[in-house]
């Protein structure tokens, strides 16, 4: 099962843990996390595009800032080349150990990568797939959000026509007991009604907890189910610094960009 | 081993695996995963498209080495360069460029001189139209023999030669039938205009070439606003379009199949394409000439005018 997050926002957190730390967390439980900034007048701002930047590199995952109107199209890429990418890396990492180390399988002469190549093909096809879509609903991205939900839409279209199986879930930010935490619209679904009215009962207090809302989506990946979910938050709550508990954060940090991938991907 | 280095014009590289030497002479294009160079051999020049990433190439030398196997390349394989794609194959051969910066993919294919599908019936007129998209069927009709679907069909990977030769020229969207289409643009992908899956069939490649049949024949030249509309807007918009295209009744009937999905095969479609060839006098598309008679008309040239008229009783 390949696991990801992707978390669409316009703008800087303002209350709670650093989300870079929340996708550290996220990366440790195995789940890449991607965000795309949504940036239709102006821009996103120094600060909030180190933060974007922060999240994805500690979330082992990709960032991009772009207009509503290239929204679509962005998730599917970066769906897409994220399954690609982790196939990658797993053929790779058994390549190294059969044939040794520094093998990329650019390396591989002509006919063996045509056979390797044929290979994470296939497994990125034919893997199951989740994608758990985190939506910033803050005030400056309500115009946006019928774009969002349309995007959403296409994407699960596109990931159905996968032969692996396929689905995502889909939660918006803020919410919550105290408007501190993510709100589940749509539970694991391949389903495309239920994911055709998103966004009600949106939060009416202008705070963007990015990071929060990140481990509310990081624990229904690892517990299931929402409730469960809830349980688990009360209790990390009780614990101290928690982002200090994960060992990878530096090891993210260190991971080269991919961004050379990306403009070469036409949806 | 991925990159997006640019070469230079006169920049001499050399192939990794099979050692053939390559003089970049200018860049073409940039395609959806790598940049494509014309580039001068010793046999004669070609194209070449260098990935962005060896993984992504890969997939589509895979492709292209099925849809164009070494077996059915005639003249035999060195003296494929330089020579014209109809009868020599389209794929010629993969390898890595050297470099010192770390070796580069790279596969070499025919080189093309011709002009996009829009541009070349804009040119030389809507006579073209119907053989052009003959030629487009008949492409499709081979990929589908090979299991493979082309994907992303649009008037850009099109190249029409001067003398009317129409070739696909760009291989990032092929994908094996039942797969998830790997490279699609909105407006030629019925997930967009229907909501139906991208998965890679013949019909998929049938609705795009519909679509694209449509942008290229359509006086109301509106289409760049496409991709700003909403999703999943249904066969009968589509239709709506179709009524003001420029091509005869048995075309858009043939059109009309396609998108109401009752005709899901290439092969039934050409035969259909090749029984509607439209009869001389053509085009009988009295709107789309009572126009150009106006435009002559109004533009006071006498001798067009005659000309046009002479057509037209003829």
């Amino acid at each position: 099962m390949m696991k990801q997050i992707l978390l669409i926002t316009d703008g800087c957190s303002n209350v709670g843990m650093d989300p870079a730390a929340a996708a550290a967390h996220a990366a440790v439980e195995g789940i890449v996390v991607n965000v795309i900034g949504i940036v239709d007048h102006g821009e996103v701002g120094a600060r909030g595009m180190r933060e974007i930047e922060g999240i994805a590199a500690a979330g082992r995952g990709m960032s991009r800032i772009v207009p509503t109107s290239m929204l679509s199209r962005t998730m599917q890429m970066m769906t897409r080349q994220t399954v690609a990418h982790t196939v990658k890396q797993a053929v790779e990492s058994e390549l190294r150990q059969i044939v040794g180390e520094r093998t990329s399988i650019g390396d591989l002469p002509p006919a063996q990568r045509a056979e390797v190549v044929r290979v994470i093909d296939r497994w990125s096809e034919s893997a199951d797939l989740r994608v758990a879509l985190l939506v910033d609903t803050s005030a400056s991205m309500r115009p946006k959000l019928p774009a969002v939900q349309d995007a959403i839409r296409d994407l699960l279209l596109s990931l159905r026509s996968r032969e692996g199986k396929s689905e995502i879930s889909v939660f918006h930010f803020p919410g919550g007991r105290d408007g501190s935490e993510a709100v589940l619209d749509a539970a694991w679904t391949s389903d495309l009604e239920k994911v055709s009215r998103l966004f009600y009962k949106l939060d009416m207090k202008g705070a963007t907890p990015t990071g929060p809302a990140l481990m509310t989506v990081v624990r229904y990946y690892v517990s299931g189910t929402l409730d469960d979910a809830a349980r688990m938050e009360d209790r990390e709550r009780s614990q101290p610094s928690a982002p200090d508990r994960v060992g990878a954060r530096a090891d993210a940090a260190a991971q080269p960009e991919r961004e050379g991938l990306w403009d070469g991907y036409v949806v | 081993m991925s990159s997006d280095r640019v070469f230079a014009p006169g920049e001499r590289l050399k192939g990794r695996w099979f050692g053939r030497d390559y003089v970049i002479e200018r860049l073409l294009g940039e395609g959806a995963n790598g940049k494509v160079y014309l580039a001068r051999t010793e046999r004669g020049r070609c194209a070449v498209k260098v990935g962005f990433d060896a993984v992504d190439l890969q997939s589509e030398i895979n492709a292209l080495s099925t849809l164009f196997p070494p077996e059915d390349r005639s003249p035999p394989e060195p003296d494929r360069f330089g020579s014209e794609v109809g009868r020599s194959g389209f794929f010629l051969e993969a390898d890595d460029f050297v470099l010192p910066e770390g070796d580069v993919p790279f596969y070499a294919m025919a080189y093309v001189q011709g002009l996009p599908m829009q541009v070349f019936l804009q040119r030389r007129g809507p006579d073209w139209f119907w053989p052009i998209a003959g030629q487009l069927l008949e492409r499709l009709v081979g990929i589908h023999r090979a299991g493979y679907a082309y994907g992303d069909l649009k008037p850009d990977h099109i190249l029409v030669t001067a003398d009317g030769r129409a070739e696909l020229i760009d291989f990032g969207g092929v994908t094996a039938m039942g797969k998830a289409v790997r490279q699609f643009t909105e407006l030629y992908d019925r997930g967009f205009w229907l909501g139906l899956p991208r998965v890679a069939d013949e019909a998929y490649d049938l609705f795009s070439f519909a679509v694209l049949c449509m942008q290229v024949t359509d006086p109301q030249r509106e289409w760049s606003r496409v991709a700003g509309l909403p999703r999943h807007q249904g066969a009968a918009s589509l239709r709506k379009v179709l009524e003001r295209c420029r091509m005869d009744a048995g075309a858009k009937s043939i059109l009309r199949a396609i998108i109401d999905g009752k005709l899901t095969s290439s092969a039934a479609a050409i035969r259909l394409w090749r029984d509607a060839v439209p009869t001389a006098p053509q085009p009988p598309d009295l709107d789309a000439e009572a126009g150009r008679y106006l435009a002559l008309a109004l533009g006071g040239s006498a001798a067009a005018f005659a000309a046009a008229l002479y057509w037209t009783l003829q």
